[in-house]
């Protein structure tokens, strides 16, 4: 692959903000005519919205909807919800305006973490420069859903996976574990890194980057961080019974 | 498994899908690419991605959407190195087929992300019919409730049902409520030519649901022949001719037979039994209610409080139902089904008859009122049965529903015209 752009002079690092941040704003742009020009609520973004206002109206977020127990991983609404309280905003405004958000900062993500990967600034631009106009995200970020929080998450995860594995410090892999547990409190199928992490530390050890020792540290980290966290954010934005009877049923369909 | 991994492509987009497989494979020709390792260890990340998708069984296609991010470099690689490439026949192929998916990327872009479309129509007839709220049902199909449900506000008068169950509501449901809405797709009804003649002309609003997919959204509503119209006490008029024999409700039972009647028909009888010796029936019908459906029923056949002549029925369940049925069967035809009722505001009353099909008794609604206020009212609605099985007939009744309320002039009259039957005075 070619050479690396990105270098430790302010200079250059002046010019990647510009990046991203021009990025950011053709990603926004794009989402913004998007949802000008068709702002129908899909099925599913008009459930989340439905989840925030009983969470509202009934002070639970696992109220039953429908008669249906349907316990989700409840960040993406809780962040909807304490928009709408913090700025007054309607559910609707608020859901889409998270979604904008961060469905505007995945082509960021994207491109940072081909930078990071390639270490080629015209693949990392191609790269963001795809994600902007991809229309599955141009969709979802009209869409008041927690894919978006999701995604972004995810994306953050792999920069510092990748971070971690070109450098490796307990520092980084702690750090995964915080974004492990933000990501897992948007959707549970990203309970799939709880595996892929260890196995990048493994693939360190074999790869003998680090030793035995410094990989089981490592691991034990990422664990107990995540957990730590996990808790944490149960504690902030709340936790159910049902939501263990869910992970359950997610675990079922796997074995 | 394969069904979720087919689910993939489509969930990170199936031009991008390409892209990167084509892009993975140029990466596994670049020197340079095979000698990092952490290229080794992405390819694991996207192969255990792919595997846990299929391992957890993709419900949609979005699941997939995280793999959006690795694929995306491998597609951005490819983009990037067709630009290196020295050989002309290489280069040449590869840019007509980055030309062909460029096209199919924007062209897909096009479609779906420019949707000149909105839910303002949805939004605007809801307007409309908020006024009314008390007095309808909307029905919506499952596929699109969420939607209907947050866009109409309407809370608990929105009902969701299958695909398969559609027949059955427009058909059956369409005269319980004074106004029925349905919100089903076009292609959910294509096949049934009743429901699609029920509905012929009444549609009153669209909704584009997928331009990709070409489907449409449709209200109809359907308005009931049912009427509910008050009356003047000292002008009752009966319908005539009346077909239900003792439909005045001036005959009743011997004391015996009576409780004979409770006895069978009454489930709960073991809680009434105190009271059951004293509970009269009207000759030709009999009260009825069951466990589970609400406690304590009231029921007798009342002198005082009359409406029309010596007696009336009095019907009182504060939480549950309870009803009257006439014993009297009915063969296949067109009726008109009449009663004067009066009682607490906000009772519901609900008319029924009950069939033989397909050899189970089966109940069937025809309409539910509201009592609006403590006026004396005549309820008229139409009766249309000609698919039973055998020659039971079927036996016309009416329940109540959360308070209390007086019946009386019961009639049967066969249905001439669509219209309810008006009156006849005396």
């Amino acid at each position: 692959m070619p050479d690396i752009c990105l270098t430790k002079t302010h200079r250059k690092y002046r010019t990647l903000l510009c990046i991203c941040i021009l990025i950011y704003l053709a990603a926004m742009l794009v989402r913004m005519i998007k949802i000008a020009l068709d702002p129908t609520l899909t099925r599913d973004g008009s459930v989340y919205l439905i989840w925030v206002e009983n969470w509202i109206a009934t002070g639970n977020f696992y109220y039953d909807f429908f008669g249906r127990v349907d316990p989700s991983m409840p960040l993406s609404p809780w962040m909807i919800k304490e928009l709408m309280q913090l700025g007054g905003f309607n559910v609707e405004i608020a859901g889409r305006s998270l979604s904008m958000f961060f469905g505007s900062l995945f082509p960021v993500i994207g491109f940072l973490f081909t930078l990071r990967l390639c270490r080629n600034i015209r693949v990392a631009l191609i790269a963001a420069f795809l994600l902007v106009f991809l229309p599955e995200l141009v969709e979802l970020s009209g869409q008041p859903m927690r894919e978006n929080c999701y995604i972004v998450f995810c994306g953050m995860l792999m920069i510092v996976l990748v971070e971690a594995f070109r450098k490796s410090t307990v520092f980084k892999w702690a750090l995964c574990g915080v974004i492990l547990a933000l990501s897992v409190y948007c959707r549970y199928e990203a309970m799939e890194f709880a595996v892929i992490v260890p196995l990048f530390l493994a693939a360190l050890w074999a790869f003998k980057k680090i030793k035995f020792k410094e990989m089981f540290l490592n691991a034990a980290v990422f664990f107990l961080v995540s957990g730590l966290s996990f808790v944490l954010l149960a504690a902030c934005v709340g936790f159910d019974s049902r939501l263990i009877e869910r992970l359950s049923f997610f675990f079922n369909r796997i074995f | 498994m394969l069904e979720s991994f087919e689910k993939i492509p489509k969930g990170v987009n199936l031009i991008l899908f390409i892209w990167a497989a084509v892009g993975l494979f140029f990466m596994l020709r670049d020197a340079k690419v095979r000698k990092e390792k952490i290229f080794y260890a992405c390819l694991a990340m996207i192969a255990f991605m792919i595997f846990w998708r299929t391992l957890i069984r993709l419900i949609s296609s979005r699941y997939a959407i995280c793999l959006i991010l690795p694929l995306t470099v491998s597609a951005a690689y490819l983009v990037f190195i067709q630009g290196k490439r020295r050989h002309v026949l290489v280069r040449v192929a590869l840019s007509a087929a980055l030309a062909v998916s460029g096209f199919l990327f924007l062209k897909m872009n096009t479609n779906s992300v420019f949707r000149n479309y909105s839910s303002s129509i949805l939004s605007e007839m809801f307007k409309d019919i908020e006024s009314s709220r008390e007095k309808h049902l909307y029905v919506a199909s499952w596929k699109d409730f969420s939607r209907v449900y947050y866009a109409s506000r309407l809370g608990d008068s929105i009902t969701s049902i299958r695909d398969k169950d559609i027949h059955d509501y427009v058909v059956g449901y369409r005269n319980v409520y004074p106004d029925v809405f349905f919100n089903v797709e076009s292609r959910s009804i294509a096949d049934d030519p009743v429901v699609l003649e029920m509905l012929r002309d009444k549609q009153v609003a669209s909704l584009i649901d997928d331009t990709d997919k070409n489907k449409k959204q449709y209200v109809y509503l359907l308005s009931s022949e049912n009427k509910c119209v008050p009356v003047s006490e000292s002008r009752i008029a009966p319908l005539r001719p009346n077909l239900l024999e003792n439909g005045g409700l001036e005959q009743l039972d011997s004391p015996e037979e009576s409780y004979g009647k409770l006895k069978a028909h009454v489930e709960q009888y073991a809680m009434l039994r105190n009271a059951g010796e004293s509970i009269r029936t009207p000759r030709n019908a009999f009260f009825h209610t069951a466990p589970g459906n609400g406690f304590p029923p009231e029921f007798n056949t009342q002198e005082s409080g009359a409406i029309d002549g010596n007696r009336s029925v009095w019907i009182g369940i504060p939480d549950g139902s309870a009803g009257l049925m006439f014993d009297q069967r009915f063969s296949n035809g067109k009726y008109d089904y009449s009663m004067l009722v009066k009682g607490k505001t906000g009772t519901k009353v609900c008319i029924f008859f009950e069939a033989e099909k397909n050899g189970s008794r089966e109940t069937v609604p025809v309409a539910t009122f509201t009592i609006p206020d403590k006026r004396l009212f005549r309820i008229t609605s139409k009766i249309s049965v000609d698919d039973l099985d055998r020659e039971d007939g079927f036996r016309v009744g009416v329940s109540v529903r959360n308070g209390e309320a007086y019946f009386d002039d019961f009639s049967v009259t066969p249905s001439e015209t669509d219209e309810p039957p008006s009156p006849v005075a005396d």
